[in-house]
């Protein structure tokens, strides 16, 4: 590196964290323009990237707390459609956000609606390439724009979707734990309802879990579960990649190497 | 198609952008807003690209880090223009990506031989990545900064002597640094290598709300009285060039950003039946 522009980069990058020692011109009015603009763009993209959550708290609280995480984690992708991967799991360490313990929650379906929104097209698997097939060892890997969640303790769903909606909450609102199956058709982010079960099910498929080891793990939350039911509708709900994608492990040499 | 005035666009704009039937138009967008995988947002653009020209005017190669381009980036960037097809590909004279983190603006540097250097290399690894020539756009001024060696046009015109790039001139960018470091904007452009420019740049600026004076290239406003009188000056003297109108802050309707593109199309024909009185 040539020295002079790294040591200038180094102290500009300093003064951007609030080193105020690091770079004497950062005492500028014009230093300033350069530090709004660097976090007013990391906060922007935070609103933009979950607008549930900056309704559901307000614009005030919302700001505050994304200048915060923008201080904690910095963008590293100049893709800042996709930033803030981490600001569900923040908003849970906040002690002013306890008072709101489904805002994980909410935070965690806006990231599902931005992964849903940009994932890569993809065919899906139909009910009748399963006819005729054993199922012992099959692998079931979801399309990348099937997107889920389980919220246990609250009705995340119904109130991630009034928000998202700017519509008013359901009343009576039955205090319960409630999933969200979020995919893209046509271009469109569209959601309805998961039950535990299915969501545990998805799980267990996201890891390649093979598909009678994936309905003990949906069972074991949801004893009441119709798998017959759930696996018919996440079918037609085209949740799934075509077998050749998603590989059935016994079934061919080279199915080690498929990647998903 | 030759390239007249067109129009930064905006995903809200795309169905009326496809509509739209007016002669040599085209549009620019930031390709990081482009790098997903799928979906409607890169469909959209396709679809756009297939009908009309379009210019991918980036915003973090970080050519003036002191630093190659991150490998990852200019893998994506060629991957979208292989895509695209992009009529005019462009940067930015600034730096925004360092060691790992990406700060989302563009940032000065002080104008030195050492600069050059790095910029030269990192402008000819961008155009051999992409079999392409680029633009270079010059920064909006906000800082005075000491450590300056080179004058910015000379800087400007030894990069393009010695990367073979071209140069995307932002003339809004010309007047908020005119303003904030307090020189004559006209004398500037007299100067300018106009035989590199492959674009011109018009947007809306902004005073500083936090009442420093400043003026800062916000794109959020109809592009300045100023701004026209200057761009009118400089294609009466370089003639025609590829003219795009910025908008990326309370973006109105693509039909009130056509009516800046349109007399920006006007000035432009005017400019094409004058001859060019650079040589005067």
């Amino acid at each position: 590196m040539s020295s002079s522009l790294t040591t200038f980069q180094d102290a500009f990058s300093a003064a951007l964290m609030g080193d105020n020692d690091a770079l004497p011109a950062s005492a500028l009015p014009g230093f300033a323009v350069y530090r709004n603009g660097v976090m007013g763009a990391g906060i922007d993209a935070l609103a933009d990237n979950y607008p549930s959550v900056e309704r559901l708290v307000g614009g005030e609280w919302f700001r505050a707390a994304a200048a915060a995480y923008v201080g904690a984690h910095p963008p590293r992708d100049p893709c800042l459609w996709a930033y803030g991967e981490h600001f569900a799991d923040w908003l849970r360490t906040l002690p002013s956000a306890a008072g709101l313990p489904y805002l994980y929650d909410v935070a965690r379906l806006d990231l599902a609606w931005m992964r849903a929104y940009t994932a890569a097209d993809a065919p899906a698997l139909a009910q009748q390439d399963l006819l005729g097939r054993p199922l012992g060892h099959l692998v079931l890997a979801p399309r990348p724009d099937t997107q889920w969640h389980w919220a246990s303790h609250a009705p995340a769903l119904s109130i991630w979707q009034a928000n998202r909606l700017a519509q008013p909450l359901p009343d009576p609102l039955p205090w319960q734990g409630e999933g969200a199956l979020l995919q893209r058709v046509d271009g469109v982010v569209r959601w309805q309802r998961l039950s535990q079960g299915g969501c545990a099910f998805l799980d267990a498929c996201a890891h390649r879990i093979a598909l009678p080891e994936a309905a003990l793990q949906a069972q074991a939350v949801e004893p009441s579960l119709d798998l017959s039911q759930l696996l018919a509708d996440l079918l037609t709900a085209g949740c799934f990649l075509p077998l050749q994608a998603s590989a059935a492990p016994q079934r061919s040499s080279h199915n080690d190497k498929v990647s998903q | 198609m030759e390239l007249t005035a067109g129009i930064g666009l905006k995903p809200q704009h795309f169905a009326d952008a496809l509509q739209a039937r007016h002669k040599g138009l085209w549009f620019e967008v930031h390709p990081e807003n482009y790098y997903m995988d799928g979906g409607p947002r890169l469909d959209g653009l396709l679809e756009i690209a297939a009908h009309r020209p379009v210019s991918l005017h980036g915003v973090s190669l970080s050519l003036a880090a002191d630093a190659p381009p991150d490998p990852r980036q200019l893998q994506r960037l060629v991957k979208l223009a292989a895509r695209v097809r992009p009529a005019l590909l462009s940067e930015h004279l600034a730096w925004s990506a360092w060691r790992g983190q990406y700060q989302p603006d563009l940032l000065p540097f002080p104008r030195t031989d050492a600069a050059l250097d790095r910029i030269v290399d990192n402008v000819c690894r961008v155009q051999d990545a992409l079999g392409q020539r680029i633009a270079i756009e010059n920064p909006s001024h906000y800082l005075p900064l000491d450590e300056h060696r080179w004058d910015e046009i000379d800087f400007l015109a030894a990069l393009v002597a010695r990367s073979g790039c071209g140069l995307l001139l932002d003339i809004n960018n010309v007047q908020v640094s005119a303003h904030n470091l307090g020189f004559d904007p006209c004398q500037w452009l007299a100067r300018f290598p106009v035989e590199a420019i492959m674009e011109i740049h018009l947007a809306g600026n902004e005073t500083d709300h936090g009442g420093s004076g400043l003026l800062i290239d916000s794109h959020g406003a109809p592009i300045d009285e100023a701004v026209w009188s200057l761009y009118a000056l400089l294609i009466a003297r370089a003639g025609p060039r590829p003219t795009l109108i910025e908008r990326d802050d309370d973006v109105p309707s693509l039909a009130e950003l056509l009516l800046e593109r349109d007399r920006a199309q006007r000035l432009l024909e005017d400019a094409r039946r004058q001859p060019s009185r650079r040589a005067a």
